[in-house]
């Protein structure tokens, strides 16, 4: 299995059989998955803060970065692949989002991280139909091409499938 | 608490640091230093001096005209960084060894401390004693010194204490460590920090940087800190292995820093964008940092 790596920012799509998206040690930051279950293609934004506003230029140059900005380009680069949300059959899933418990609520990323993403979600009429989200948890995610499997690690933990 | 005789054995045969990264952390610890003490020190260094040159020079950087004397290289690394890195390199055989008792690999204790050191002095622009400023800095990069001593002692334990943390049973990774250790690494850092003779400031942090309110009243701000800028440290996804994120926030920070939700994330985007070019700077062409 060819593993391709996704920084914090970076987005990808494969339809290739053998191959599989990661994108390690979330944290806050929220792994969006979109598997079109027509195609076979799937692809993964790992998003690190919920707004471009941080920095436009940051966005301009790396638009998965942000939840805003990146599920508009993730969506994009699917359809270089054939795959069209007006067509039908996107299954959507996230993971990731870690949450810090603050009673001020400033240091809740996590949370408005997942918050964000659905919010630009529900504007495309998607939604995510699983997710693994929230808590006291650094993961890393893994989705294979085609099967559209998901695998989520964190240390000191088994790993599990989503 | 008191270290069982064996951690304490183990904290006597760490080696002293060396001249230099003693000399740069006393200098530092003075809120009114000036920069031209540190280029000295690190001059006369000629294994700091290469390492820190061939930083600049690394692709990261994107120099046109090589750097070759400290003195230039300071605008581009600035005087945190140089104070950093040369602590660093003075403890790497502490920073870079393999975490087992946290399921932690190889130079994860390196990067976790330079995070949080950036997104401390990062957050210590919100607080309200802002004399705090450079000093958060090296705070950040040993808060955690503690850990490279009870790794060993935690070996087998990170699931247990994992699913003692979730079950509720400890309410944080803290408490994990003393139930199985009678210690934790805050103490041992202490520890580790008064065999080094750091100076009070930065002892105080790391005791302290899980605790901040319980720290002295005069580096209470500090600890607050780096406390936060662990935290944002973890958030990026940048922990130590099996604790990450494990722990609790003091909510009293706002008493000592006044930071909103939308300041937050302007820190964790600046100290993304600075740890991923210190990073690449220090790893150019190398298996690990020093």
């Amino acid at each position: 299995m060819k593993t391709i790596l996704l920084g914090v920012g970076d987005l990808g799509v494969t339809n290739k059989p053998g191959e599989e998206l990661q994108a390690q040690s979330l944290g806050a930051g929220v792994a969006v998955i979109v598997a079109d279950s027509r195609t076979g293609c799937i692809g993964m934004d790992h998003i690190a803060l919920p707004d471009s506003t941080v920095s436009l230029r940051r966005a301009e140059e790396k638009p998965g970065y942000f939840a805003d900005t990146g599920i508009a380009a993730l969506l994009e680069a699917m359809k270089v692949f054939g795959s069209n949300i007006s067509e039908g059959g996107m299954i959507v899933k996230l993971v990731g989002g870690a949450n810090v418990m603050d009673p001020n609520s400033t240091f809740n990323i996590g949370r408005r991280n997942v918050q964000a993403v659905k919010e630009v979600l529900w504007k495309y009429g998607l939604g995510p139909v699983a997710e693994d989200v929230g808590g006291r948890v650094n993961r890393t995610v893994t989705v294979e091409s085609i099967t559209g499997k998901i695998r989520i690690s964190a240390p000191g933990r088994e790993a599990w499938e989503l | 608490m008191t270290i069982p005789n064996e951690i304490s054995g183990s904290i006597n045969n760490i080696r002293p640091m060396s001249q230099s990264a003693n000399r740069l952390m006393n200098i530092v610890a003075d809120p009114e230093y000036d920069c031209q003490d540190i280029i000295d020190v690190v001059a006369m260094d000629a294994v700091l001096t290469a390492k820190l040159l061939r930083m600049v020079n690394s692709v990261a950087f994107g120099l046109r005209v090589p750097i070759d004397t400290v003195a230039r290289a300071v605008p581009y690394l600035g005087e945190r960084m140089i104070v950093g890195v040369s602590l660093g390199l003075c403890a790497s055989h502490l920073y870079n060894k393999p975490l087992t008792g946290y399921e932690s690999e190889e130079g994860a204790l390196w990067t976790h401390c330079l995070r949080a050191a950036i997104a401390a002095r990062e957050i210590a622009r919100y607080a309200n004693d802002k004399t705090i400023l450079d000093v958060t800095y090296t705070g950040g990069v040993m808060h955690d010194i503690g850990k490279s001593v009870i790794s060993i002692y935690l070996e087998g334990s990170p699931r247990k204490i994992v699913q003692g943390a979730d079950s509720g049973k400890f309410t944080d990774y803290i408490e994990g460590e003393r139930q199985i250790l009678g210690t934790d690494h805050c103490e041992v850092g202490a520890a580790v920090a008064a065999h080094w003779r750091l100076p009070a400031s930065l002892t105080a942090v790391v005791r302290h940087h899980h605790e901040p309110g319980n720290s002295p009243q005069e580096h209470r701000a500090l600890a607050y800190a780096v406390h936060l800028g662990e935290f944002v440290a973890m958030m990026g996804g940048t922990g130590t292995g099996a604790d990450t994120l494990m722990y609790r926030i003091d909510e009293n920070y706002k008493d000592y820093i006044s930071i909103s939700a939308k300041e937050l994330e302007l820190v964790v985007f600046n100290t993304g964008q600075e740890y991923e070019k210190i990073v690449s700077a220090m790893f150019d062409g190398q298996e690990t940092a020093f």
